[in-house]
């Protein structure tokens, strides 16, 4: 409690520090910082900086006022070197090209580079190809195809102003877009993650960029997202049950909203339970009978949790009663 | 915990003004958005369940706050980001700065609260049938997640990278404990902390690129139950062969600890332009010590003529092991322009051992013949090990950028393979030492399509499993997707998917199938365009999971059914008239499956501006539940209508 408040504090101190610090007189964007990886090359792979760089010339801020401004904000807007006197036009050439044309066009915009669907992203991946240890954007699972591409989830310059990555609306409802079933499951049933509301988003367990089949994202020991923030699941326990040992956090729950409490894929958990735990013949399968004295015609019997509460594994019961 | 929101909400709501006014002057001014006000709460019925599904709570609240930082301040920072969401009243929010100077650091931190509450009327409760409610397993906690990394000289050759998370997960519940022959309601509180430290290098030299990170994990558990007040009683009230079963006290205290260092690598690099080649390696190996102490004292067991004892003593010590690595080499291939092959090779391995002392010290017991022997102590060891390998062989070609089409196929195998050695968990296994093995074959292929407003994209995916190791695994399961739309201009939008999933396995005796639909359609229309918009879906939903199961208490095989089929119906608007903007809509949605319920949502949002920087929002969220009566689950007793409304001020720089 202590530590929560003292971090609320210290953000509260520090967004007042933020506010309060003393501005610089240019009104012009900062040269700004860290070229992560992927943007380092931009400056290798840039068109020919703007040849509008004429005195007699206006400047983009001049007619694109808001816009420039805003640019100072932009993750693309940090690679530059430092020391370097701002210069928005060649931010501005980086991707839209010489606009010596559209200028003394008097602004036509026939006559500037404009990004739009797969062919606007290959621009994106000139310098975005360098790929993390998952896949690359190229062939990941939203590769960059006419029906979905960086420009169809990303936005340079209307990006959400909370969100990182420059998406371009919050992420639940940009997923939506594409799967609007599963988002209309978080925001319908009545047991969900409480998605876009709060800090947590899809991107929380799911890579969009990872390979098909392959989106879910792991935690840095490798294991399944869930217990990036369910800690207390991960064990190692003594008497283990589901997790690890052949099965998963989804072999009882729906992650994506459940009409079920607890997110169950069952309504009722003794037959969640004995889905597995039965005996009927067949192949031979992990999951032992519960002894006759389970008497599933009396309500405690079909509580399973209420003697078994230790579902997730336990160090001191080997059949999970604590 | 209100406290310490109202103690941030007040430094940034005075650090807000004050910067404003200071940034009034020259140089330009570095004034956040926010959306700041007060939410109020109105329940009517059952209020636990609404905590339990939804758990909105009164009191102020930061909606959302974003700030940027317009120049550089020398020596601290070139850039700076904050913003906030959904910060104060609860149950979540989260906070993230990002910060950094060129060349020289970059410095990403996030906070996130959560407050969990679960007071469900039908979950671990055996007396739902008598009107009681909630169930006895309860909780009202909150979880904390702190994340710091700092990168030092980023995107250079070689950058030194420093990180730390803290997840700390704490607060009272009720739980509930079976000694003897009863089950006793317990107060319980836990409080666990999981720190990781990190740190670590990455490196971009040349055509190869990558990272080695180390981290040690170090992870604090600890739990305190006892006998609720008044619950001696237990669960059975009434006496077994003329032997009342009662607690008149029961304690006990957890402790746990998990060290774990924890290895990760991974490396790429690029061969000949059309070749690049991916690895992984992560190496997780974690010790575990737990320690119990556990002190009862009633009557527990029924038999006159055997064995009874009148208190418990109970002392478990307990150490468990895993050796946890996964690892993976991957291609990607160009073949031709726009044709790609993706490939490779994944595998994950874990052991567990683990090994648990039990010390039962059973307090004035009788023997079968009603001889009285005193105290009886009970020393058990239980050994268990458990051994699992998950091999997966992948290999998919996409062609994209084939005019407005788009394709892909692919392959995968993944193969199982579990051991449960020496005792294991008892529920587990039938048998110790029991091997089980799964192969499934995966195969899948894809078309998109967009041109003109108009997408489409088909899905398909087979799998195919040798043998289940638990009774739900498939041996044969078929998903399709297909989506469409069309998109004229701003003004209108159509869209539908449909998904279909059927699973089932071969074995006659186990009779396991699961079928999955849902079907969704949606129309967005702007008859004036940036003014006026309608929006309206339609859904259907339909679960069937059948399988046989063997009742306990007479051996029968019976079918056992989950059912969840409904539709969805939802409608809104949004409207900007002059300074005046309006969101709003209806959901309606009912299932007729094995919990029948219906809900009623209301959102409505509107804003009215004050000149160009001041907003007042005005905001109402109404949900409705209701169920109707199914064996086993709570029926009217769930139902509640929650009301919230909101009053906030918009800040716009």
């Amino acid at each position: 409690m202590v530590r929560g408040r003292t971090a609320l504090v210290l953000a509260g101190i520090l967004f007042g520090a933020g506010v309060l610090a003393p501005a610089q007189e240019s009104p012009t964007p900062a040269p700004a910082a860290t070229p992560t990886p992927a943007m380092a090359p931009a400056a290798e792979t840039t068109p020919a900086p703007a040849a509008a760089k004429s005195s007699e010339l206006p400047k983009c801020a001049d007619c694109h006022t808001e816009l420039v401004a805003a640019f100072a904000a932009n993750p693309h807007a940090r690679w530059s070197h430092k020391g370097k006197p701002p210069d928005i036009e060649e931010y501005c050439s980086t991707c839209h090209g010489d606009g010596t044309k559209h200028i003394e066009g008097g602004g036509d915009a026939a006559l500037i580079q404009k990004f739009h669907g797969a062919e606007g992203a290959e621009l994106c991946l000139s310098c975005h190809e360098k790929t993390n240890e998952h896949a690359s954007f190229a062939t990941g699972f939203h590769s960059n195809t006419a029906a979905v591409n960086c420009l169809s989830c990303h936005s340079i310059h209307k990006a959400v102003k909370t969100e990182p990555f420059l998406i371009a609306e919050k992420p639940g409802e940009l997923c939506q877009t594409c799967h609007a079933g599963i988002s209309a499951a978080f925001r319908n049933k009545p047991y969900a993650h409480r998605l876009d509301r709060g800090g947590m988003t899809c991107l929380d367990c799911h890579d969009p960029h990872d390979r098909k089949g392959q989106t879910v994202k792991l935690t840095r020991q490798g294991e399944l997202a869930c217990l990036n923030c369910h800690t207390e699941k991960r064990g190692p326990f003594v008497f283990d049950h589901v997790t690890g040992t052949g099965g998963d956090c989804l072999s009882c729950h729906q992650p994506h909203g459940s009409d079920n409490p607890k997110m169950l894929l069952w309504a009722r958990v003794d037959q969640l339970c004995l889905s597995c735990h039965s005996q009927t013949g067949g192949p031979a399968t992990a999951g032992a009978q519960p002894p006759s004295f389970h008497d599933l015609t009396l309500p405690r019997y079909r509580n399973c949790t209420s003697c078994h509460v230790a579902v997730h594994g336990s160090n001191l019961s080997p059949v999970l009663l604590k | 915990m209100r406290k310490s929101f109202r103690l941030a909400l007040a430094v940034l709501t005075i650090g807000i003004p004050a910067g404003a006014a200071l940034a009034q002057t020259p140089p330009p001014p570095s004034v956040p958005e926010f959306e700041l006000g007060y939410r109020f709460v109105d329940v009517s019925g059952n209020d636990q369940m609404y905590r339990s599904q939804i758990n909105d709570r009164p009191g102020f609240l930061l909606h959302m706050l974003s700030w940027n930082s317009t120049a550089p301040v020398d020596g601290l920072f070139d850039y700076a980001h904050l913003d906030a969401d959904d910060v104060g009243a609860g149950p979540a929010g989260s906070l993230r700065f990002s910060a950094g100077q060129v060349n020289i650091y970059r410095l990403d931190f996030t906070w996130r609260r959560t407050n969990l509450y679960s007071a469900l009327p039908a979950f671990a409760n055996p007396f739902l049938d008598d009107g009681i409610v909630p169930g006895q397993q309860t909780y009202n906690r909150s979880r904390d997640i702190y994340d710091a990394e700092l990168q030092i000289l980023p995107g250079k050759k070689f950058t030194p990278i420093l990180g730390f998370t803290r997840n700390i997960y704490r607060g009272p519940g009720t739980t509930t404990y079976h000694v003897g022959e009863n089950e006793f309601a317990l107060d319980d509180r836990v409080q666990s902390v999981d720190d990781e430290y990190r740190i670590g290098l990455a490196f971009d030299v040349g055509p190869v690129r990558g990272a080695v990170i180390q981290g040690w994990r170090r992870y604090r558990w600890s739990d305190t139950a006892s006998l609720q007040p008044g619950a001696g009683d237990g669960n059975i009230t009434f006496p077994i062969l003329g032997q009342p079963i009662t607690a008149d006290g029961i304690a006990r205290t957890t402790t746990s600890k998990v060290n774990t260092p924890v290895t990760s690598a991974w490396i790429t690099g690029q061969l000949f332009s059309r070749v690049k080649l991916i690895g992984s390696y992560v190496r997780a190996d974690a010790n575990g010590d737990a320690q119990s102490a556990e002190t009862d004292n009633g009557s527990f067991v029924s038999f006159q003529i055997a064995r009874f004892f009148a208190g418990l003593d109970d002392s478990i010590s307990s150490k468990a092991k895993t050796d946890y690595w996964r690892g993976s080499v991957r291609a990607e291939i160009n073949l031709l322009p726009n044709v790609d092959l993706t490939g490779g090779w994944t595998e994950k391995s874990r052991t567990l051992d683990g090994m648990a002392l039990v010390t039962s010290l059973y307090l004035d017991t009788v023997t079968y013949a009603g001889v009285s022997v005193g105290d009886l102590q009970k020393l058990v060891q239980n050994d268990t090990a458990i051994d699992r390998t998950d091999r997966t062989f992948d290999a998919t070609v996409t062609a994209r950028l084939f005019g407005p089409f788009a394709f892909n196929a692919g392959w995968s195998q993944t193969h199982q393979d579990v051991t449960f050695s020496d005792q294991s968990s008892e529920v587990l296994a039938a048998e110790p030492g029991q091997n089980f093995t799964r192969t499934v074959n995966t195969y899948g292929t894809g078309v998109s399509y967009a041109q003109s407003g108009l997408t489409f994209s088909a899905d398909y995916r087979r799998d195919d499993g040798d043998q289940p190791i638990f009774r739900t695994d498939f041996t044969g399961r078929d998903r399709f997707k297909l989506r469409g739309g069309w998109k004229w201009k701003d003004l209108v939008q159509i869209g539908a998917t449909w998904q279909e999933t059927h699973a089932h396995g071969d074995a006659p005796e186990i009779g396991y199938s699961t079928k999955v639909r849902e079907l969704l359609a949606d129309l967005e229309v702007g008859p004036v365009a940036k003014i006026l918009t309608f929006h309206a879906s339609a859904g259907e939903f339909k679960t069937t999971r059948d399988i046989l199961i063997r009742q306990p208490q007479d051996f029968d095989i019976v079918p056992s059914a989950q059912r969840e089929m409904g539709h969805t119906w939802e409608g809104g608007l949004r409207a900007l008239w002059k300074s005046l903007t309006v969101d709003a809509a209806y959901l309606w949605m009912q299932n007729n499956g094995s919990v029948p319920f219906t809900i009623n949502r209301v959102r409505a949002r509107a804003e009215y501006g004050f000149g160009a920087n001041v907003g007042v929002v005005g905001e109402w969220i109404r949900d409705q539940y209701g169920e109707k009566p199914a064996f086993d689950q709570a029926g009217s007793l769930a139902d509640y209508n929650a009301n919230r409304y909101g009053v906030y001020l918009h800040w716009r720089p």
